[in-house]
């Protein structure tokens, strides 16, 4: 009876031991594993000069490259592009309008289409006009996969301070692609 | 499954068949098999030996220092030899890919280069004014300030003399690397 | 539930008949705490491998990345402590290793039919040590990589086939990013699936026949079961073993040197295990190498192989004792080898500054890889970095006559001093000390150079000269004054107090003090007789001195010595290129700051100029 009831000790206490030697690697090992999520979170909000104003022609969307600095696990890059970005002057006001060249169906790079004022999406071939708006399926004759319109950016037009030059001033944001509204990433 | 000759009863002469069947389709089995391990693994092999292959280790000229840093007090001073570095996949432009002596004895115009490795294990060798001679950090082999071993020494020869040149008021190096661990000075492949 | 659903599985996988062979084993004799290093090595290894997956997990190897990936493991505290896991567990297993294999010689556990038990258990040696071997630079540091560099120039020179071989262990020429790739190949892949395979083979041997019976304990009376009587006591030893281990993981992690660059001084060491067969090499050389690092370890592992055969060429007794006395003999030669490398470089000075150099140069690479280390690899760190550069390229060019030690007679001394003390140039204390009229005449300042009875310094000294009491303090007030001015050339002021001294300073340089006789001070006094004191001190001003101080704006003809390092735009001309220039700029402003509390470099910095 006391036999049995040491071995009962014995088998309890090998596995209390196995398990606090597991836990020393096993815990710090789902830690270490979830840290990364905590890391390297997309640039949230980039505002940057893009282009002189003088650079953009009415009825001629100009695709241009948004840089910053960016952090990929260890590495710095320190001129990264992190957005791209099309930029339309309309003819009347000399007004500009800017959207983020990321297609609101998955993601892919919106193209210029062929007639170079409209938009088309490469993967999917989701069409926009020349204003961003989605084009109709019956306009293009195929259907449009895109969920919205494109995602207008926050856009100003600004003086330099020492050339006095006007130039483009554009607030770079992630969106969520596939939805119907158009919703930040954060 | 062959091998049984009560699956065969007709044939003349079953056993006889049956072995040489036997033989032809182990034969061909071996053949295919071998045909099917051997093209992955030699290719596999090919790829693994690939560095064999590519070969560069010549000399190359390198400008190291002007000759006015180098004065002729006969203390050798080190210089790193920058050089582009091509390293798998990567180019590297002005890397330093070694570390040489410069030395000019009072009143010669004349430069003595050294390599700064080692020609014991490939550490690199420092210079001490005091003891005016060289170290070696790993195993304290000893050399003279030109480059020669005090004896007793575990290095196997004297320190590695590079050919080198005044060009225009600039040293030229032809930098190279050699074996360690020999007597000879053999240039490095 | 559980119960139907273990009947459910066992009917499938069979597991409880394969569970209780195991249970059923039985010890040859009482339990035994002797008995647990087989369990030990075994759990040790496991360890091994699940640390060494989770940091898979992060790693990448390559000469460009394998530094920054592993500080980037080590910024995180269950990474760097994952790590130090991976790190002491390979070296408890060593020890553990040695501890079962004395262990099985003293058993006997290798007679007939236990032969294999032994040969397998004594190849796991050389195997967990090339294990360690490819695993150690795999973190791309400094030393880590000094140590493939000479492990491949140890396989190179075997006779025949040593350069190719060497040249697939580097993957090329020289240590590279294949380099890396390789020894990752290695370590991850062909060592564990070899290891594997001679544990399995092991294992089954053990299990087939037993642990051997004491020789005057032929059959025990009633078997004890190994479950749980054994296998409590192998989970207290593994227990306390892996708690020494996470202590030291926990309160000191693994090491983690600056990344390698062949530019930066170093003292390649191997690691404990290995200082033996270092040691070993100072004594052969040349063509004798062989022997120290090829054939004296194969000829022990042979030996060693064949004690199964000894019993029959000697008798049993006989055997048994030259086994006992050949173990103790190699762990002796061994450890004294060992004791005999590590107490060499106990008193090396030299070498003991480096490795303290290493310790601060390892630091800073890891302070500045946290902001990010640049794509083109962590080389890149050190080789910018102002406070790692500055003082090597001071020792390099400046130290040979400019000292640089702060007033404990700490940093770089000079081998000839022949020129003023930088220390803190540019400061407002070093410069007080240059318009101190008892100061600037001392060795300090001017005294060994050509000025020691220069104008300045006639000047300064007359300032004071004949003044008492109030008077003479009221001077010296003035110059102090002055020198805040100066000091606020390279740094201007943040707070008014010092910002309305620096301004009643400027006043006095151009005024009263008559500085602007002499010298230039922004629209006052003229260039081409005394050195410019517009942005005196500043990272500009000393690119510009630096360069040419022959130049009309510093010395001119009157220059003493000093070499002009960068007169012309062309950097191979010049003995120091323009980025160099910068660096050492660099590190000398930023040592204006607060001169006192800056880290001092060690005179290891400086190998060739400082050797006391």
């Amino acid at each position: 009876m006391q036999q049995m009831q040491r071995r009962g000790f014995l088998q309890w206490l090998t596995g209390l031991l196995g398990a606090a030697v597991c836990s020393v690697v096993g815990l710090p090992g789902v830690k270490y594993l979830l840290e990364s999520l905590g890391r390297g979170r997309r640039t949230a909000r980039v505002v940057q000069r893009v282009a002189r104003l003088a650079d953009l022609t009415p009825g001629r969307p100009l695709l241009v490259a948004v840089t910053a600095r960016k952090q990929d696990a260890w590495t710095e890059y320190a001129q990264h592009v992190v957005g791209r970005v099309w930029l339309v002057k309309s003819g009347g006001d000399g007004g500009v309008q800017a959207f983020t060249a990321v297609c609101p169906h998955l993601g892919c790079t919106i193209q210029a289409g062929a007639d170079g004022k409209t938009f088309v999406c490469p993967c999917h071939r989701a069409a926009f006009d020349a204003q961003g708006r989605r084009l109709p399926s019956s306009a293009t004759g195929q259907e449009n996969h895109a969920p919205r319109d494109m995602d207008a950016l926050a856009c100003r037009v600004v003086q330099d301070e020492q050339t006095g030059e006007a130039w483009v001033e554009v607030t770079l944001e992630q969106f969520v692609p596939g939805l119907r509204h158009k919703v930040a990433r954060g | 499954m062959s091998n049984s000759p009560a699956s065969q009863p007709h044939t003349p002469t079953p056993a006889a068949a049956t072995a040489r069947r036997s033989f032809f389709r182990r034969l061909l089995a071996l053949a295919v098999g071998g045909l099917i391990t051997l093209v992955p693994g030699a290719a596999g092999l090919l790829a693994f030996l690939d560095p064999l292959f590519r070969r560069g280790g010549r000399a190359r000229q390198v400008p190291v220092a002007p000759l006015a840093a180098i004065p002729d007090d006969g203390v050798p001073r080190q210089f790193p030899v920058v050089a582009d570095r091509q390293d798998a996949w990567n180019s590297f432009p002005a890397q330093p890919i070694g570390a040489v002596f410069l030395r000019r004895t009072p009143g010669s115009e004349e430069v003595l280069a050294l390599n700064a490795t080692c020609p014991h294990a490939g550490c690199m060798v420092a210079y001490q004014p005091a003891a005016e001679s060289f170290r070696c950090p790993c195993h304290t082999s000893r050399f003279k300030a030109d480059g020669t071993r005090i004896l007793p020494c575990v290095s196997p020869r004297d320190l590695d003399r590079l050919e080198c040149e005044v060009r225009d008021g600039v040293v030229w190096v032809s930098y190279q690397d050699f074996y360690t661990g020999k007597a000879q000075k053999i240039a490095r492949q | 539930m559980l119960e139907r659903l273990n009947r459910w599985l066992d009917v499938r996988l069979g597991h409880r008949r394969w569970w209780g062979a195991w249970r059923a084993r039985t010890l040859p004799a009482s339990p035994s705490w002797w008995l647990t290093s087989g369990s030990l090595v075994f759990w040790l290894l496991v360890i091994e491998v699940a640390t060494g997956l989770l940091l898979m997990a992060s790693y990448s190897p390559s000469l460009a990345t394998a530094w920054p990936s592993v500080s980037y493991i080590e910024r995180t505290a269950a990474g760097s402590f994952l790590r130090g896991v991976h790190y002491y567990t390979a070296q408890a297993l060593i020890v553990a290793l040695l501890v079962h294999l004395i262990r099985v010689v003293a058993c006997g556990i290798f007679r007939a039919p236990r032969e294999l038990i032994w040969v397998t258990g004594l190849l796991s040696l050389p195997l967990v040590l090339t294990w360690a071997m490819t695993g150690n630079p795999l973190s791309g540091s400094q030393q880590g990589l000094a140590q493939v560099a000479v492990e491949a120039q140890i396989v190179g020179s075997t006779p025949g086939v040593g350069p190719t071989l060497s040249r697939l262990l580097l993957g090329g020429e020289d240590v590279g990013h294949l380099t890396l790739v390789r020894l990752y190949f290695l370590h991850v892949a062909v060592v564990p699936l070899a290891a594997a395979a001679l544990l399995a083979l092991h294992i089954s041997q053990v299990l087939r026949h037993g642990l051997a019976p004491r020789e005057n304990n032929q059959q025990p009376s009633a078997p004890v079961p190994y479950w749980p009587y054994q296998s409590v006591r192998n989970m207290t030893v593994l227990a306390l073993v892996v708690g020494i281990i996470a202590l030291l993981a926990w309160r000191y992690g693994a090491p983690l040197g600056a990344p390698a660059d062949p530019d930066l001084p170093h003292h390649p060491r191997p690691e404990w295990y290995f200082r033996a067969l270092f040691e070993l090499r100072r004594h052969f050389t040349g063509e004798q190498e062989l022997i120290a690092t090829l054939l004296i370890p194969t000829a022990v592992l042979l030996i060693f192989l064949t004690f199964p055969l000894w019993d029959g060429l000697f008798g049993r007794r006989t055997a048994s004792l030259l086994r006992t006395s050949t173990l103790l003999a190699g762990l002796a030669g061994w450890g004294w080898l060992t004791g005999m490398s590590y107490h060499r470089d106990l008193y090396d000075g030299e070498y003991q500054a480096s490795r303290k150099q290493d310790r601060i140069w390892a630091e800073r690479a890891r302070a500045l890889a946290a902001r990010g280390v640049p794509p083109t690899g962590p080389a890149e760190l050190l080789r910018n970095d102002p406070q790692t550069q500055g003082p090597l390229l001071f020792a390099r060019h400046c130290a040979t006559c400019h000292p640089w030690l702060d007033k404990h007679g700490q940093g770089l001394a000079a081998s000839e001093a022949s020129a003023p003390n930088l220390y803190g140039f540019g400061s407002r204390q070093w410069i007080e000390g240059l318009l101190d009229p008892e100061r600037i005449a001392s060795d300090h300042y001017f005294g060994r150079t050509a000025f020691a009875e220069g104008e300045m310094v006639s000047a300064v000294q007359e300032l004071a000269a004949g003044l008492e009491g109030d008077e003479l303090s009221a001077r010296r007030k003035q110059l102090r004054l002055a020198a805040e001015a100066l000091a606020a050339e390279a740094r201007p002021p943040e707070a008014p107090p010092e910002a309305r001294r620096a301004a009643a300073g400027r006043v006095l340089i151009a005024g009263e003090l008559g500085c602007t006789g002499c010298h230039r001070f922004h629209s006052e006094g003229e260039l081409g007789t005394a050195p410019d004191l517009t942005g005196y001190g500043s990272r500009s001003w000393l690119v510009a001195f630096i360069s040419d101080p022959r130049h009309d704006r510093f010395y001119g003809e009157r220059n003493d010595r000093m070499p002009a390092f960068a007169p012309g735009p062309d950097d191979a001309r010049n003995l120091l290129s323009q980025r160099e220039l910068a660096l050492l700029a660099d590190w000398l402003i930023s040592q204006q700051a607060a001169p006192s509390d800056t880290p001092r470099p060690t005179p290891a910095a400086a190998p060739q100029l400082t050797s006391r």
